[in-house]
């Protein structure tokens, strides 16, 4: 899943110096921060269908009111079928039921894959290639249509075809593996059948533990075939959940929803439909956010940011109590990683040794701060099901073991040529990677790259890249939509790569070949947290830098908000307005 | 103009082909005091220069900004401390400098051991001081030889057109015209990262483009775009010399185009492009500084005073750390300041009857 990366923004210079720069810094702020979790239990698949409908009242909830959100620009897309960035997908989370979908905790307990338009998670045979859903009663479009099996069946389809081809690409992947269906209009994909208008079965050319996964994503939105308008459906979509849109949207200033008075909290576990009115201002900076909901004036006290805290101004929110009560704040879904080439690094020491070498802390304030970068050890982002806390490399003080990196190095001097994209941020934290890798004795050259052509270079197979800087949000918490995808040897490709260490070991390769066949997602869970350590442990193939940290606030009356665990954005969908 | 250049004309049309000039015969007459001296334009125009205050200070404070560019290694030597060194102890949890004035400290009991009499650079922890020390260098490396290629430029390509008129002044003035016309941060952010990628190893691999090369890029950059401003007015000056009798009897004698154009022409060139030249040199420092802003400009770890400008105005909003900007930005400003007002205290020394 792709991240909107909350950069730092340069605004206008608003020149108050007046006392702001007098004030001793005596690191008062230390710690304020998020922490992460140290283990994530694995996941609850509720395969029965036992989650009651509707949904339990949040407590204190009440309806009524309006909510607002607040963007630095419009999401790009908000069909369901082309939706793969965070911000849409929350947007998405209002508009839109899938065949199934996750029950976040707002106390950060594990996530619940329950059955949305499905009554469970799926029921498969044939060992885990057929998949079988039935669709509950009573579901209906915001135009009052039922819903049946052949809107799914159709939207998976669509999917695949050009009005999908921003989306994610697994039912494609895995649907269509030798890429023989072309879509048009009206088609339906090899493997969907609807025997009747409840059921749908979904039948995969190979085994597929992780459908369940697969049906939350927005793929499996419903469409009737008659309202597909290509590329207009981006502005003028069909909703099926609570909210449905109001007016025209322009798709680049705002949006604004209202109740859908044709979805049916009888036939949905997931949802509810407190607010009258969701209003989302796509104009505002982060820097605008953060002064708009700190100054909580007006319709800005139902405002949720989706901009973490400008960074100027995360040291106030943390001392302040009025404002701390406000944050929205954790660990985010995104890894950031520096991948070590293991085709030119060939050496397993040399990349311990730069494990060793490597600066956490440093790099951590080079970002920011602990508010909005947790120190990672592990491949795997603490919200994935499965996780599990170690460090394979461990210093003292968070600022790396040099004597431990020299001596396994044993007196050489390694060049390496450090990739990063050229903005001036990632220059700062090139600099970090150097200096650190410097003191073991490594010699760094920053190669700063186009920052367009950025991911193409790196992805070359042949690159001539040491060491890159790279970021992975994982897509459903399965642990092989990271592991597998970035570490499997056997999807090394010429161009194009994720895995951007190009590690190839043909024993890694079969264990992660089972964990993608793993028939229970709970195992398949536990042994992802164990492979986690096992790659970096045995073959060093990353750096792990920092686990993306959330740091937002709500304005004083929206209340039932949290860090929704799957887009790090504020929950939407438990949120009301507290009057 | 008329007056000075006839003047200075005909001082040195005898001596053109034989040093020494004027000026020379000028000094070797000091002992003979009190009797009327005769003075050549430059002596009247350093005269003027010496009785306007503005151009005295500003003078010596573009001596001592160069001459800490040109020492930077010898400051740095003093200091004892280097510009690259990065300590993130000295810096909050969020990355900002601990104490006061974005860590400004004259004792060394911190973490560095070391006085930081500018404060360090957030998110990084380097030392301030010897950043805007190295970034002066970097930043007057680059104006300076940038400008002396585009005036080079200029004044060949001003006087050629001009003398030879007719159809080379046509096509030269349509040039001129044609690169005028190119919006030059637009050109700037196409051209860069493409001749960036071409110097890079061939194939264009997007490999290793060393931060010499980069600098050397902009050079050419700036150099390219740069000298049209100068060809104009040169071609415009010598435009109304060239009808004039001194070039019309060197014409008469039999002199190649080659001696009256850089003989007895470039001679009476020199203030107004010793004018352009001094204005044109801040107007550099000030588009390598924008540049850093596009991401086009020089990268770490070359300490640049634009590039760290650029970042200075990250830790405006919220006033986390203004230091970091106003620092750079007071030296910055002056060193430009003071180009400029040179630059017209010149002006008004070498013609004394223009007007702005």
């Amino acid at each position: 899943m792709r991240y909107r990366v909350r950069v730092l923004l340069v605004s206008a210079l608003a020149m108050s110096l007046a006392i702001a720069g007098c004030a001793k810094n005596t690191a008062g702020n230390k710690g304020g921060g998020a922490s992460g979790p140290s283990t994530q239990s694995a996941i609850i698949i509720d395969k029965e269908g036992k989650s009651p409908t509707p949904a339990p009242d949040v407590p204190g909830a009440k309806p009524g009111g309006t909510l607002s959100w607040l963007e630095d620009g419009a999401p790009e897309h908000l069909d369901p079928q082309q939706m793969y960035v965070t911000d849409s997908q929350s947007i998405g989370s209002l508009l839109y039921r899938t065949l199934t979908g996750y029950i976040e905790d707002p106390g950060g307990g594990p996530l619940k894959l329950v059955g949305d338009l499905a009554t469970n998670t799926g029921e498969s045979s044939d060992s885990g290639k057929t998949w079988t859903y039935h669709l509950r009663d009573g579901i209906k479009f915001e135009d009052g249509t039922p819903i049946t099996s052949k809107d799914i069946a159709y939207g998976i389809s669509r999917s695949m075809g050009k009005n999908g081809e921003n989306g994610p690409p697994y039912y494609k992947q895995d649907l269509d593996p030798d890429s023989k269906f072309t879509w048009a209009k009206g088609s339906i994909a090899p493997g969907l059948e609807t025997p009747d208008d409840k059921t749908l079965v979904i039948k995969f050319p190979d085994v597929h533990p992780e459908a369940p996964y697969l049906a939350a994503l927005n793929s499996t939105t419903p469409i009737p075939v008659a309202t597909d308008n290509g590329q207009a459906h981006e502005a003028d979509f069909v909703a099926s959940g609570p909210y449905k849109r109001q007016g025209t949207y322009d798709q680049q200033t705002k949006l604004t929803l209202v109740k859908n008075s044709n979805w049916d909290p009888k036939t949905d576990p997931i949802r509810h439909q407190y607010a009258d009115q969701w209003n989302f201002d796509f104009t505002p900076d982060r820097d605008a956010q953060t002064q708009r909901v700190m100054a909580d004036q007006g319709a800005d006290q139902g405002a949720v940011m989706t901009a973490n805290v400008a960074q100027g101004s995360i040291p106030q929110v943390q001392n302040d109590a009025a404002l701390a009560k406000r944050t929205i704040k954790g660990v985010g879904t995104f890894v950031d990683y520096l991948a070590i080439n293991t085709t030119r690094v060939t050496d397993l020491k040399v990349r311990q040794a730069i494990n060793y070498a490597f600066d956490r802390q440093a790099y951590i304030q080079a970002v920011g701060g602990s508010a909005v970068a947790l120190p990672a050890t592990a491949l795997l982002s603490p919200t994935m099901a499965g996780y599990k806390k170690y460090d394979a490399y461990p210093s003292a003080d968070g600022h790396g073991d040099v004597a431990k990196a020299k001596e396994l190095l044993g007196g050489q001097t390694p060049k390496l040529t450090l990739c990063e994209p050229n903005t001036s941020t990632y220059q700062k934290y090139a600099v970090v990677v150097k200096n650190a890798l410097e003191r073991a004795g490594f010699q760094v050259t920053l190669n700063m790259l186009d920052k367009t052509a950025y991911y193409t270079t790196i992805g070359d197979k042949t690159t001539t890249c040491d060491i890159m800087r790279y970021g992975w949000g994982a897509d459903f918490p399965h642990p092989l939509s990271t592991l597998s995808v970035l570490w499997n040897g056997r999807y090394i490709k010429a161009k194009g790569n994720n895995n951007v260490s190009y590690l190839n070991v043909p024993e890694l390769n079969k264990k992660l070949d089972a964990l993608e066949k793993e028939p229970d997602l709970n195992k398949a869970a536990q042994m992802g947290g164990e492979l986690d350590q096992e790659i970096m442990t045995k073959y060093a193939p990353d750096v792990p830098n920092y686990d993306i940290g959330v740091f937002l606030l709500h304005g004083s009356k929206v209340g039932g908000t949290f860090l929704s665990p799957l887009y790090a954005n504020a929950n939407l969908i438990d949120a009301y307005y507290t009057g | 103009m008329g007056g000075t250049t006839s003047m200075w004309a005909d001082g040195q049309m005898p001596s053109a082909d034989l040093d020494p000039g004027p000026v020379q015969v000028a000094d070797a007459k000091p002992a003979e005091a009190k009797a009327i001296v005769g003075r050549s334009p430059g002596q009247l125009a350093l005269m003027r220069l010496r009785r306007d205050r503005t151009a005295v200070v500003s003078f010596w404070v573009l001596v001592f900004f160069i001459l800490v560019a040109v020492l930077a290694p010898v400051i740095q030597w003093i200091y004892g401390y280097n510009a690259t060194t990065t300590n993130s102890a000295l810096l909050d949890d969020s990355g900002f400098p601990l104490g006061y004035l974005g860590g400004i400290t004259f004792s060394t009991d911190n973490a560095s051991h070391h006085i930081h009499v500018f404060g360090v650079e957030p998110t990084l922890g380097r030392d301030l001081f010897m950043q805007v020390v190295w970034g002066m260098q970097t930043s007057l490396k680059i104006a300076v030889t940038a400008t002396v290629v585009s005036t080079i430029l200029g004044v060949v390509v001003g006087i050629v057109s001009a003398y030879f008129g007719g159809w080379v002044d046509a096509v030269i003035s349509w040039i001129i015209d044609y690169m005028l016309a190119f919006p030059f941060f637009l050109f700037c952010l196409a051209v860069i990262p493409v001749i960036n990628t071409r110097l890079a190893a061939p194939g264009g691999c997007h490999c290793d483009v060393s931060p010499d090369k980069r600098v050397l890029t902009i050079i050419i950059v700036f150099s390219l775009f740069g000298w049209m401003y100068t060809a104009r007015l040169v071609r415009g000056q010598v435009l109304s010399l060239r009808e004039r009798e001194y070039v019309d009897a060197a014409r008469a004698a039999g002199a190649p185009a080659r001696h009256i154009l850089f003989r007895q022409l470039l001679p009476n060139l020199w203030a107004p492009i010793l004018v352009s030249f001094s204005l044109a040199v801040p107007a550099t420092i000030t588009a390598e500084a924008a540049l850093s802003f596009l991401n086009i400009g020089v990268i770490e770890p070359t300490p640049d005073l634009g590039r760290v400008i650029n970042t200075g105005a990250q830790f405006i909003v919220g006033l986390p750390d203004p230091m970091y900007l106003v620092i750079p930005g007071i030296v910055i400003f002056i060193l430009v300041l003071a180009f400029n007002l040179f630059g017209d205290a010149m002006r008004d020394a070498l013609d004394p009857r223009s007007t702005r």
